[in-house]
């Protein structure tokens, strides 16, 4: 079978995925398809268009970022160890976008049973294999090709064909690489989050591999904004320890690859051995990456069609039932699902991440007071960051529609469960800017209060957003949204978060502009607060549906 | 008032009709079987009757209780096993049971008694504690039986119960549905397998295209059909007028293979 067959066939294999995790992320979808099956690829088509957009979207932005910069740093002095330092930085990025931003996504891969099909057709293997990494490879299509064509493009018109042609070496090495980790981090989580042990430790080993996650993205896309400092840093580490430190990165990944960019780029720039040492490391790091390419395909294939060993040791205990109360139990099993999932968890720990992201703007204040914008800033950041929030507590229900469908549960129950969990979240959030700004220097004491007066929000915000996508993708019934599968959810979410979670602050400020005054504004923002939670209290049953 | 009542349903799906004036009723203590080929409109209606779907028009009324206008009660007085098997792969059983207990309300002792029981009937106690993603197909439909009948609901629905069932899976669905009926509970569900509703069901309701073409005991039907001693099977597709296409089909079949 030729190469562009596989590609075809490839194609299908994929489409087939994209279908079932559409059809996983909505409980209601496999009973409501045959109302409007055109209204439903059509949405299939449009989300996964939109995704692509996305992510090419904030690949493109960092590299043009990146050559901007690397167009400025050319008219300093020590441009070749800068050079090689942020072409690694953007290697570096490119990893932690493939291996990140598709984990979430990767496990649904596993169970999809689309390689069912060709698995009982005449392919050997091998064809098999590579026809699964090819699926793989489409589904991640856009920002891989972005960052595979995009960037050494733009790097061969500004310095070069040869160094293009280098980098387009490299950074395909590295989206290999990075599928290759994908696989593994996916398949290793799916184990452990499928393996029903219920130890203390587990679920440790599963918020931290969350944890990790999320700070892995914040890294990959707060480094932007240190590229300059962490260039500085390296260039003067290199000047006072001397040419060891460059030896030593020019053996590591992905600093290799930028050492001999550079070289190409601006000639033997660095001592011999650093030369050598990058040279051979980077032939050692495309040679790993042909071997990730082989065996990447034949760990999916053993993952995808023979499934995940998931554990073997269960130990049968006495039956028993711990018996709760309708708005426990949704909360229970939530937060049960949750710690679970690798997406889920981000989703989770999104609002804390957050308020400790944003935080740092409000120390910048401390030289002086701190003046009501910031904490309006940060307190509205994470409101319409707490939608987000509810849409992953909203994409919980993927795989329970066969036990929803005979449950006497109301609409409202099931969102009231997940309103709580949303809610407990961003209070303790705002909780924090609190205790935050009870140690900073406020130009007015009345700003304490801006987090508190809030607080209704986290009602208002969980109910506004949770009712709008019932409504909307779910006629009224219950439904789930998945964050990365159905990004127009996900952007209606941050809309609708965004005007109910910054009227009160909005009232704040226009309040404060007209009159001047701290306590009237707070007041405005308080009853605001007030008003929209109990405007949603009163009216949202009235759009729901059992 | 019967367990089920459905009056001139109608359903549709876009241009296709799923459902066209459906008609019958479920008695108190019967087995009733909705027998159709793929896509005639049987999972449909059943979802229907749960108020998962809305009907066109008609109605559909679970012990009186309206499907549309009051789900919730309905699904009170239900046990529902759907066609798929969508539980939640990350919990185990336990886990499951236990949410399901809760939305339910049910009692503790009495729940705890009822899924000991079940459990060693079903020969699912093995697999109380591993999770759903673990099971095999067999076992997911032992535990969304569990589900189903954790409540003693007196009415059960079941989508499809014997589809992908291993042999001892089957018996044991068998015996499940004549233990039901035999304590006065009613039986409705939807099967495309012959021999299953030809030995279970007190009354058959054959529907093709969403049109119910034929209904009554199986002797009814033959009369119907006018072929005595004729098997469920050969009694389907005389009604559904499938016989002469089947021959056709197998005929071109054999053609095919021959060459």
């Amino acid at each position: 079978m030729n190469f562009r067959e596989r590609w075809r066939v490839a194609g299908v294999i994929a489409q087939e995925i994209r279908f079932n995790g559409y059809l996983d992320a909505n409980p209601s979808n496999l009973s409501r398809i045959k109302e409007k099956p055109e209204r439903i690829i059509s949405q299939i088509k449009r989300g996964s268009a939109f995704n692509s957009i996305l992510t090419g979207f904030i690949v493109l932005m960092i590299g043009i970022f990146m050559v901007a910069f690397l167009f400025i740093l050319s008219s300093a002095g020590n441009e070749g160890l800068q050079f090689a330092v942020s072409i690694s930085i953007f290697l570096g990025i490119s990893f932690a976008l493939i291996l990140f931003m598709n984990l979430m996504s990767t496990t649904g891969f596993f169970s999809s049973g689309a390689m069912i099909l060709p698995s009982t057709l005449p392919f050997n293997k091998s064809d098999l294999e590579g026809l699964m990494l090819l699926a793989f490879a489409r589904i991640f299509i856009a920002p891989i090709v972005l960052i595979v064509v995009i960037y050494p493009a733009m790097i061969a018109a500004l310095f070069g064909l040869l160094t293009g042609i280098f980098l387009l070496a490299a950074l395909a090495t590295t989206s290999i690489l990075a599928l290759g980790a994908l696989i593994r981090v996916s398949g290793w989580f799916y184990s452990k989050s499928q393996s029903g042990n219920e130890s203390k430790l587990s679920i440790i080993i599963r918020i931290g591999a969350g944890l990790g996650m999320m700070i892995g993205i914040f890294i990959s896309y707060g480094v932007m904004g240190f590229i300059p400092a962490i260039v500085d840093f390296i260039t003067t580490l290199s000047t006072i320890v001397g040419s060891g430190i460059t030896i030593i990165l020019a053996l590591i990944f992905p600093f290799s690859f930028g050492f001999v960019a550079a070289i190409i780029t601006y000639g033997p720039v660095f001592p011999l051995p650093t030369v050598i040492a990058s040279t051979l490391a980077s032939i050692v790091y495309i040679y790993l990456g042909f071997r990730s390419y082989i065996t990447s395909g034949r760990t999916l294939r053993s993952l995808a069609m023979g499934g995940i060993s998931v554990s073997s040791d269960f130990s049968i205990s006495p039956i028993d039932l711990n018996i709760s109360s309708k708005l426990r139990a949704m909360i229970r099993k939530d937060i049960r699902v949750a710690t679970r999932s690798l997406g889920s968890i981000m989703l989770l720990v999104l609002p804390f991440i957050l308020v400790f992201a944003i935080l740092p703007s409000l120390s910048l204040g401390y030289s002086t007071a701190i003046r009501s914008w910031s904490v309006l800033l940060v307190v509205g950041y994470i409101t319409i960051f707490g939608g987000a929030a509810m849409v992953g507590l909203l994409g919980l229900d993927t795989q329970g529609a066969s036990i929803y469908e005979g449950l006497p549960l109301r609409t409202m129950t099931v969102l009231n469960g997940k309103i709580v969990i949303s809610a407990v979240s961003y209070s303790f959030s705002t909780l924090v800017v609190f205790v935050f700004l009870l140690l900073g220097n406020l130009i007015s004491p009345y700003l304490l209060f801006i987090p508190l007066f809030q607080i209704p929000c986290a009602y208002s915000v969980g109910a506004a957003v949770g009712g709008t996508i019932y409504k909307v993708r779910g006629g009224g019934r219950v439904t789930a949204v998945n964050l990365v599968g159905d990004q127009l959810m996900s952007l209606l979410a941050l809309v609708v978060s965004g005007i109910v979670g910054l009227l009160p602050l909005s009232g704040y400020g226009v309040t404060l502009l007209i009159t001047g005054d701290h306590l009237l504004s707070v007041l405005v923002q308080l009853s605001i607060s007030l008003g929209e939670a109990i405007l949603l209290r009163i009216t949202l049953p009235h759009i729901l549906k059992d | 008032m019967n367990p089920i009542e459905v009056r001139e349903l109608v359903k549709t799906f876009g241009h296709v009709k799923a459902v066209n004036n459906l008609t019958f009723d479920v008695y108190e203590g019967e087995v009733y079987g909705l027998l159709g080929p793929n896509g005639a409109g049987k999972t449909t209606t059943l979802k229907v009757l749960m108020g998962l779907l809305d009907p066109d028009s008609g109605t559909a009324t679970v012990f009186g209780i309206d499907s549309t206008s009051d789900p919730i009660e309905v699904k009170k007085r239900v046990g529902y096993v759907p066609e798929e098997q969508l539980l939640y792969n990350s919990l185990t059983s336990r886990e499951i049971l236990e949410f399901v207990a809760s939305v339910r309300g049910l009692d503790y002792y009495r729940t705890k008694n009822r899924v000991e029981e079940m459990a060693r009937a079903l020969d699912f106690a093995n697999h109380y504690d591993k999770p759903v993603i673990t099971l095999s197909q067999g076992n997911k439909q032992k535990a969304m039986l569990l589900i189903a009948m954790l409540h003693a609901p007196d009415l059960l629905i079941l989508d499809e119960p014997f589809s992908g069932l291993d042999v001892r899976t089957t018996r044991i669905m068998k015996d499940v549905i004549q233990i039901h009926t035999e304590r006065g509970g009613s039986v409705l569900f939807s099967t495309h397998i012959m021999e299953m509703a030809e030995g279970l069901c007190d009354r058959v309701g054959i529907i093709d295209d969403g049109v119910l073409v034929a209904e009554g005991t199986l002797d009814e039907l033959r009369t119907q059909s006018q072929s005595e001693g004729a098997t469920l099977e050969s009694v389907f597709l005389r009604l559904t007028g499938e016989e002469d296409e089947v021959r056709k089909g197998v005929d071109a079949l054999k053609g095919a293979l021959d060459k």
